[in-house]
């Protein structure tokens, strides 16, 4: 350790089980993110599925 | 079809621009201290003059971050950080600038207007922290990594004097990178 701070002037006690600080960004930007992802891919799905369907019908 | 097409380069925009999907993620199970030098501080018999100040603003060019700093303190019955969303944090509870020894630890969010930019720095930018002495700490950037929210190594760091940096990562927030700096030189303000 740093010698109780002594040398630095500092108080560098360090408690157990520290946890690392949560820096974490716009959690509600990420979820709209993952819901728009969602919903595009099943827009995409029903469009692919349309459009085989479709030609199958014409078939 | 125009709609579908639409609809393709949607998710793929929001994939790239949320996600990072088709960038190299780096994931690293090391833990801080392997990335600490091999060769660890040795105490010269040449008494180094002592330079020190707490930490009052951070600067890193390269990346276009200019930040005052504020305390960070922790709160150990909930395990939490002061935080800000302008600005960064110094860890009261780890060592203030010096150019002795120890880990300056210096937190912020992951945003745009704090840390996020962090990510597209490499090796051997610079990050200058002013401190209330009237001092400026040069450090270098050296390597970075990304761990867990319950790995504490680094408040036990003893080595030469370096800073670390911290913002989180991944997918919901939920790990922790760490990026290192090396102390290069301490100039006046």
């Amino acid at each position: 350790m740093y010698s109780g701070g002594v040398v630095l002037g500092a108080s560098t006690t360090v408690a157990s089980a520290i946890v690392l600080p949560n820096t974490g960004g716009n959690v509600l930007l990420t979820v709209s993110s993952a819901l728009a992802l969602v919903v595009g891919v099943a827009v995409l799905a029903s469009s692919v599925a349309r459009l085989v369907a479709k030609k199958a019908y014409k078939a | 079809m125009i709609v579908l097409a639409l609809t393709i380069t949607a998710v793929i925009l929001v994939a790239v621009s949320q996600f990072g999907l088709f960038k190299s993620t780096k994931t690293s199970a090391q833990t801080f201290t392997s990335i600490i030098p091999s060769t660890q501080i040795q105490i010269p018999s040449v008494k180094i003059e002592e330079k020190k100040g707490k930490p009052t603003s951070i600067r890193l060019p390269s990346v276009s971050i200019d930040l005052p700093l504020l305390d960070g303190v922790y709160n150990a019955s909930n395990k939490t950080w002061s935080l800000s969303n302008d600005a960064a944090h110094y860890a009261l509870m780890t060592p203030i600038a010096n150019n002795i020894a120890g880990n300056t630890f210096i937190y912020g969010h992951n945003k745009k207007n704090v840390f996020a930019k962090l990510s597209s720095i490499k090796n051997g930018d610079k990050a200058y922290i002013a401190t209330d002495t009237g001092l400026t700490f040069v450090y270098s950037f050296r390597t970075s990594l990304e761990t867990d929210p319950n790995d504490d190594t680094l408040f036990h760091y003893e080595g030469a004097p370096i800073l670390t940096l911290q913002t989180c990562s991944g997918l919901w927030y939920q790990n922790r990178q760490l990026f290192t700096f090396d102390l290069i030189e301490v100039v006046k303000s």
